[in-house]
């Protein structure tokens, strides 16, 4: 278990502190916050004006309108509420995998980044561990001062399991009806099909963001000869003499894979971000989630 | 097709041990990975994208199969026979004499040996030379080594069938030398020798056991001949009887033979001067089934009023070679010969001059003899001058210059001949056989007690020698023709044989300038006539059985020697102002007129055995084989690298 202070260094997490994460959706949060609201609230940011009716607060008359054309009209101003950020980070065994970081320590990391910067910028941070089921939660938190807790937290996860995306999103569409933004960071090696985890996302209408982490030894296998593959999760075997026109009809295949769910994400307005557990993890947060509109 | 390596093919074993292997199921490397999911489908995006998916399945085994049972083949060394050379140079020795013309194969025996030669020229590689040696009853180099495929063939293809008989020494000879030649350069050298095997024995030759020759024998066993092997035509002497004058009978032999395995009916024709006397049906038993050997038929036609002209026999039967089936011979008028004996009194030469009404006996002493013939050197009104025992006066200074002259045991006054000594029991060692002097005569029975020893004239043959020096010999120069016996016939038991009588009258015949007259005109094919017109005779035009025809001018030797005698026929030697003199050229060749093509002969102390391979090589093709199961090896590599089971 790595400890806490090494997720993330201090140089990088005040860097962090610079970015926010953005929702391309403006959701109704449940407690004031510092995110604009669909609510007209106190903020001090006009939104429009109505017609006085009884039990309207009187402090809220805007006496100027009322001297010129004598009737009484209330002033609207826009609402801000908090963000809720739900972290699903995928614990399967399959996410142990990969030289020198693996997939799972990476996608730790960039967990433990964007719930930092949710907590930096006041948003309610929730972190989901998944494989077969929801498995270890971090309870939806606000502050940074939560964030030792989180890293206490990221660092207590075991890898176990067996991926069900269904089984996991279903429950987790399950506990939280608020809308928010949904970071899922997955290889998504299901074998039922990830569009059948996906399209629960889907129905809450979350603002859901998919970072598909694989390994190096996933996208260029070095593997050579005769071998009996054991699936790490299920035990599962395959036998394939690694050949040259295997080699390409493999990484054909992972290609279409991975084409197959950025093309599932963009038909259903997701994000979709590939990587390796080999890209370096800062410039992965710095610039490419920015990139994608995760962060800005 | 063959196997050098058969016992090689015992590695097809292994192919059902590559099955076995097969069925035992591949031991593969347990490798965890993180998920088998990507792997299954690409497995399975690939199997849906091959085709042939079935065979697919054990092509892999079909193709290692393929492979082993090539490599099994290639170890086999397999082989064809076809027609080639060893490479290096190659001395093609063509039998072309007259049993070659038979045609039990088609076309004939010839043309089934030029087309087996012109493979080989066709198989000629670069750098390759070869020699091509046509024999028949002489041999004859038509292509000398060379590289030039055209020459060789070409050479080849002007290969014809001669009327003769087979003589395959002179060509062994040719190609021994130039074996030798080409093994002293270290090159690689092979003599193939392309006959019916109707040659003399060679066995004796001078040649080494591993000499490089290899027989092709051309022929079939079975085929089907008859033929003339003997033809006589004799005098019928009738002494005391014949008038001076008149014509004498002539008496045709004739002896066929069969050298079929079955009996063969035949018609024997005889003819005079295109004009047929007689026709008689023969039949001719099979070879006797004991010793295997023709069993002769004999005919004779013995009719009056064949004097003169030319009698021709035919054979008729349907066989292979029809060559053999006809026959010549010569019947000519004889002119009568004077001859002058100057001797003191010879019982023996007397009484045998006398046996032919046509010669006319006059005698005269030794001391005399200047009388008749006169001192000028020639021979007066005689033919024919005979010394016997005579010694020449050297004060007289006679000496011959014009004539017929016979010295018997006396020194020819002729430059060269000079007596050294007297030899006691001189032993005959060698005679001339193809003389006219030596015609039917048979020295083996000739003791002679005394005779003198002779140095003898640059321009002379020796007729008969022993081993003290010559015993007869001849001087032809200019117009002097002369015999010389160097021994008493009373000193030799000569006079009592047989071959006595038969040398006088070759003798006469000789002198006499008539030395082709009768059955003495008989010439085998391929043999030199020896043609000897008369002295005032300068220029000769020898006429060829096809009417072409050849001119000649006599020179001091008084003798042509003609050797153009390949065809059968009549050949006639044509002088201005005189008769024609007609020689039958004759195949009379048992050896020759036996069909059955032979297996083996003895050369070089070894045995040659003839064989179809002679003008074959063992084409192996076992690396076509593993060129093969290479380029399957590289195909089974790819299909293993494209497989997705």
């Amino acid at each position: 278990m790595p400890a806490a202070s090494t997720l993330l260094d201090p140089d990088f997490m005040n860097r962090l502190e610079q970015l926010s994460l953005v929702s391309r959706k403006v959701f109704t949060g449940k407690i004031k916050g510092e995110r604009r609201s669909k609510k007209r609230g106190v903020s001090v940011e006009f939104a429009d004006y109505k017609n006085y009716t009884h039990g309207d607060d009187l402090r809220f008359l805007d006496w100027n309108i009322y001297g010129r054309l004598d009737k009484l009209f209330v002033k609207l101003f826009m609402e801000e509420e908090d963000l809720r950020v739900y972290v699903l980070l995928d614990t399967s065994r399959s996410m142990m995998f990969g030289e020198p970081t693996s997939k799972f320590d990476f996608a730790r990391k960039v967990a433990a980044a964007i719930a930092y910067i949710g907590l930096c910028n006041l948003d309610r941070v929730s972190v989901r561990a998944f494989a077969g089921n929801l498995t270890d939660s971090f309870r939806p938190t606000r502050g940074k001062r939560q964030v030792w807790k989180l890293f206490d937290f990221m660092g207590a996860i075991q890898c176990d399991g067996t991926t069900s995306l269904r089984d996991a999103f279903k429950r987790f569409v399950l506990e939280n009806r608020g809308k928010g933004i949904v970071v899922v960071v997955s290889d998504f090696l299901d074998k039922e099909s990830f569009e059948d985890g996906l399209k629960y996302l889907l129905y809450n209408q979350m603002d859901v963001f998919c970072l598909h982490v694989l390994a190096d030894e996933e996208v260029n296998p070095p593997y050579v000869g005769d071998l009996k593959m054991v699936d790490a999760e299920d035990g599962d075997v395959a036998e394939v003499s690694i050949s040259a026109s295997v080699m390409k009809a493999y990484q054909r295949t992972v290609n279409s894979f991975c084409n197959h769910l950025n093309t599932y994400c963009t038909k259903n307005g997701f994000n979709y971000l590939f990587t390796t557990s080999n890209v370096p993890f800062e410039q992965l947060v710095l610039n490419y989630l920015r990139k994608v509109g995760l962060t800005k | 097709m063959q196997f050098l390596s058969a016992a090689y093919l015992g590695f097809a074993a292994s192919l059902p041990l590559l099955v076995l292997l097969y069925i035992l199921k591949l031991k593969r490397k347990e490798f965890l990975v993180p998920s088998t999911y990507l792997w299954h489908k690409c497995v399975e995006d690939l199997r849906v994208n091959s085709p042939f998916q079935r065979l697919r399945k054990n092509l892999l085994l079909l193709l290692q199969l393929l492979i082993l049972a090539l490599l099994t083949f290639a170890v086999a060394r397999p082989m064809f026979k076809v027609r080639d050379t060893k490479g290096g140079i190659t001395i093609l020795l063509v039998d072309c004499s007259a049993s070659m013309g038979a045609t039990d194969m088609r076309p004939n025996r010839l043309e089934v040996a030029k087309a087996a030669s012109l493979e080989l020229v066709d198989a000629m590689k670069e750098g390759d030379q070869m020699m091509v040696i046509s024999f028949a009853s002489k041999a004859s180099t038509v292509c000398v080594l060379t590289t030039d495929r055209g020459q060789a063939r070409d050479a080849i293809k002007g290969l014809r069938v001669l009327d003769t008989r087979t003589g395959l020494r002179e060509a062994l000879l040719i190609a021994a030398s130039a074996v030798a030649a080409a093994q002293e350069q270290g090159k690689k050298c092979e003599v193939k020798v392309l006959s019916d095997g109707g040659f003399e024995e060679v066995s004796s030759l001078p040649i080494k056991k591993d000499f490089p020759l290899s027989y092709f024998p051309v022929g079939n066993a079975s085929a089907r001949n008859v033929a003339i092997t003997a033809l006589e035509a004799r005098k019928n002497l009738k002494v005391g009887e014949a008038a001076p004058g008149e014509e004498p009978d002539y008496q045709i032999f004739v002896r066929a033979q069969n050298f079929m395995k079955e009996e063969a009916k035949a018609r024997l024709i005889f003819s005079l001067n295109d004009r047929q006397l007689e026709v008689r049906d023969v039949t001719l038993p099979p070879p006797d089934p004991d010793t295997h050997a023709p069993q002769p038929v004999s005919q004779v036609l013995d009719r009056k009023g064949l004097a003169s002209g030319i009698v021709r026999v035919d054979l008729e039967c349907a066989d292979d070679l029809p060559t053999d089936n006809v026959a010549w011979t010569v019947l000519q008028k004889e002119r009568d010969v004077k001859i002058l004996v100057a001797t003191e009194g010879n019982f023996f030469l007397e009484k045998v001059l006398n046996l032919d009404p046509r010669v006319h006996v006059f005698k005269t002493k030794p001391a005399t003899f200047y009388d008749d013939v006169g001192k000028g050197g020639g021979t007066g009104e005689y033919d024919i001058v005979c010394f016997d025992g005579v010694k020449f006066d050297p004060k007289v200074q006679w000496k011959p210059t014009e004539g017929s002259f016979w010295f018997l045991h006396c020194v020819p006054p002729i430059e060269g001949y000079a007596e050294k000594q007297e030899v006691q029991h001189p032993t005959i060692v060698a005679s001339a056989p193809d003389h006219p002097l030596t015609r039917y005569v048979n020295f083996h029975n000739v003791d002679v007690a005394k005779a003198s020893q002779m140095e003898i004239p640059k321009y002379s043959d020796t007729i008969l020698e022993a081993d003290s020096g010559p015993l007869i010999t001849t001087y032809v120069r200019g117009k002097v023709r002369a015999l010389a016996v160097h021994f008493d016939l009373y000193q030799s038991n000569w006079p009592l044989r047989y071959s006595f009588p038969m040398f006088v009258t070759n003798a006469l015949q000789w002198l006499s300038g008539a030395s082709a007259q009768a059955s003495g005109a008989q010439v085998s094919a391929g043999d030199v006539i020896r043609m000897v017109p008369e002295r005032d005779v300068n220029e000769i035009e020898v006429i060829r059985p096809d009417g072409t025809s050849q001119k000649f001018t006599v020179d001091e030797d008084r003798k042509v020697l003609y050797a153009g005698t390949d065809k059968l026929g009549a050949y006639r030697m044509r002088r201005a102002g005189k008769p024609d003199v007609v020689y039958a050229v004759n195949l009379l060749d048992p050896q020759e007129s036996n069909l059955t093509p032979r297996e083996t002969f003895e050369l070089g102390g070894g045995a040659i055995l003839g064989s179809a391979d002679a003008v074959a090589t063992n084409k192996e093709f076992w690396w076509w084989l593993a060129v093969f199961a290479f380029g399957f090896v590289c195909l089974e590599w790819w299909v293993y690298n494209r497989r997705a089971w």
